[in-house]
């Protein structure tokens, strides 16, 4: 399948976002036991609020009638794309009062945060079922592929949770508002529990990769796509036409593939080993926490682009059933 | 609604006959000839005249070798929409532009309402849909729509431009709820095929396979040779004109 960019910045970003936006929802209640506590939900909910929105005007990019984006909004029924729609655009409205409504009503910020991060997630989990649902494309379809993408988004969001983290203490310290020892807690919370989160991501990603492997091209053969089983092995003597067309350039897509190994490496490589690495170094005692939010800054973006080219690799590597006709 | 009626009044659809088909290409050129003039936006076409041609086609016919050796058959395979019963690319649709229609099964898009995303054509197995590269909207194969219901048009018109214009009759149109029909007996009697069954879409048109050729042998035909049109010795009168002619 044709890796366009414009598909990838969305899930990758829109994934991170909406994982942000799930973590701070739901770790963040203001029941005052919790360790977040300790920096307004404002702040996370509008960047988590702005990766995710980023990410989805990438995806409006990717529209041919862009104009007509509204009409998505109306065949919920059947639809993935339609509800993932649904969804992204009902947890980014609620993330207005949430933030509002936090420090004033302690119950209703609970309900309001439950509901937003519950979104996020049924978001993030309706853009891999667009995926999954297609049984033309053998790769994708796999309960495998909603894990895939939810641990990626898990990974993401905590991991920018951890920097956010990070940066607030670093604030709140240089401002002299308290004391650091209860931010470097929280701080070591979260970078924890991404490390946990990327470790897992990637066993899952590795595992979407070996099944990949296993199923190849899927069920469907140039025999039961042409009815000539009984004829023996079938091969094309002429295509159709002699250039390229809509459904060689978005289905055929073989570039990715010749370089699909060595890429796998430098996602695991960027997505996976070294954000955890930089993680581990933020543990080192005394560390300033300015080194602490650079290191988990460095971690987040490595991590996102190791996650990017994993998801190039998603639609590169994936083959359409098209293209046994070709 | 992009959800799939139950159960369509009629199914309308096509039988191809692989036996016959030629591939002569001529129910491709008709299709898009009547396609960018009839139903929607006309069917574009990028650098028709440059050095990479492309364009939106709803029906191409491929060519396939089928068996090895001496057994080998050569099959002409046209491929447009099947209009299938359970058509994955309906149910993807987010905007409703993509239709299956409950009174004859024909799967449809309206183009007013595509905002061109390209989902359905991801979600079709047979590559059936293609973007229309300077109206933005997917294009596919309406069963003439605007053809099979014309009453401006004579009778035998009325029938889809791809069956209309085969030249050796291997496309056949109708309905395959009505037992009494061509494509109903067609498919009953002759050995007809599903394309990937194994996808459960349950398409529509079926493909008539071509008669097997397995088995025969090739042999040299004998007593016959070209150079002996050359150098026949004439018989008969035209032997006594011969030698007459060369006594002179």
């Amino acid at each position: 399948m044709h890796p366009a960019l414009s598909i990838i910045f969305f899930s990758t970003l829109s994934g991170a976002g909406f994982g942000l936006v799930a973590v701070t929802s739901l770790t963040g209640q203001p029941d005052g036991s919790s360790v977040i506590l300790a920096y307004p939900l404002f702040a996370p909910l509008f960047v988590g609020g702005t990766l995710a929105s980023i990410g989805l005007l990438c995806s409006v990019a990717h529209l041919r009638r862009p104009d007509r984006a509204w009409r998505a909004f109306s065949q919920w029924r059947s639809s993935w794309l339609s509800r993932e729609g649904i969804f992204a655009v009902a947890a980014l409205l609620l993330l207005v009062p949430l933030a509002f409504a936090n420090p004033i009503d302690s119950t209703l910020a609970i309900v309001l945060g439950l509901l937003a991060s519950a979104l996020s997630v049924l978001t993030v989990f309706a853009t891999s079922m667009i995926y999954a649902q297609i049984r033309a494309v053998p790769a994708w379809r796999t309960a495998l592929t909603p894990v895939l993408y939810l641990s990626f988004a898990a990974s993401g969001g905590i991991l920018a949770a951890a920097v956010l983290t990070s940066l607030f203490s670093l604030i709140a310290v240089t401002q002299g508002f308290y004391q650091p020892a209860a931010r470097g807690q929280a701080f070591d919370g979260f970078a924890a529990v991404a490390s946990m989160a990327i470790f897992i991501a990637w066993i899952v990603q590795s595992v979407w990769w070996i099944r990949l492997k296993r199923t190849g091209t899927g069920l469907s053969t140039i025999q039961s796509a042409t009815g000539l089983e009984r004829f023996g092995p079938t091969r094309l003597l002429e295509p159709p036409h002699t250039g390229s067309n809509y459904l060689t350039d978005e289905m055929g897509f073989v570039v990715g593939r010749r370089h699909a190994s060595k890429l796998r490496i430098l996602s695991l490589l960027c997505g996976g080993l070294l954000p955890l690495l930089l993680l581990l170094s933020t543990q080192i005692s005394d560390l300033p926490i300015s080194w602490q939010f650079v290191l988990s800054s460095l971690a987040f973006i490595f991590h996102l682009f190791g996650v990017g080219l994993s998801r190039w690799l998603f639609f590169a590597e994936a083959r359409h059933t098209v293209s046994l006709y070709y | 609604m992009t959800s799939l009626p139950k159960t369509t009044e009629r199914r309308l659809g096509l039988v191809i006959d692989l036996d016959v088909c030629v591939g002569c290409q001529a129910c491709v050129v008709n299709c898009k000839a009547w396609n960018s003039g009839g139903y929607g936006a006309p069917l574009a076409d990028t650098e028709p005249w440059g050095n990479q041609p492309s364009g939106a086609w709803l029906n191409r016919v491929h060519s396939f070798e089928a068996g090895t050796g001496t057994d080998a058959t050569v099959v002409h395979f046209p491929k447009s929409c099947l209009h299938c019963d359970d058509a994955p690319c309906v149910t993807v649709c987010p905007t409703g532009a993509s239709i299956k229609r409950s009174e004859d099964g024909i799967v449809l898009v309206d183009e007013s309402k595509c905002m061109g995303c390209g989902l359905c054509a991801w979600a079709c197995p047979y590559g059936a849909r293609e973007m229309d590269p300077s109206e933005g909207v997917m294009k596919k194969c309406t069963l003439c729509v605007d053809r099979i219901y014309n009453d401006n048009l004579p009778e035998e018109e009325q029938v889809p431009a791809c069956v209309r214009t085969c030249p050796t009759h291997a496309r056949h149109f109708g309905d395959f709820n009505d037992p009494t029909s061509t494509v109903s007996a067609l498919s009953r009697e002759r050995e007809s095929v599903d394309l990937m069954p194994e996808q459960d879409t349950r398409p529509v048109n079926k493909y008539l396979l071509p008669t097997e050729r397995k088995g025969a042998e090739y042999t040299e035909p004998d007593g016959f040779n070209l150079a002996d049109l050359v150098e026949r010795e004439p018989s008969g009168i035209l032997a006594w004109v011969d030698r007459t002619l060369g006594q002179i």
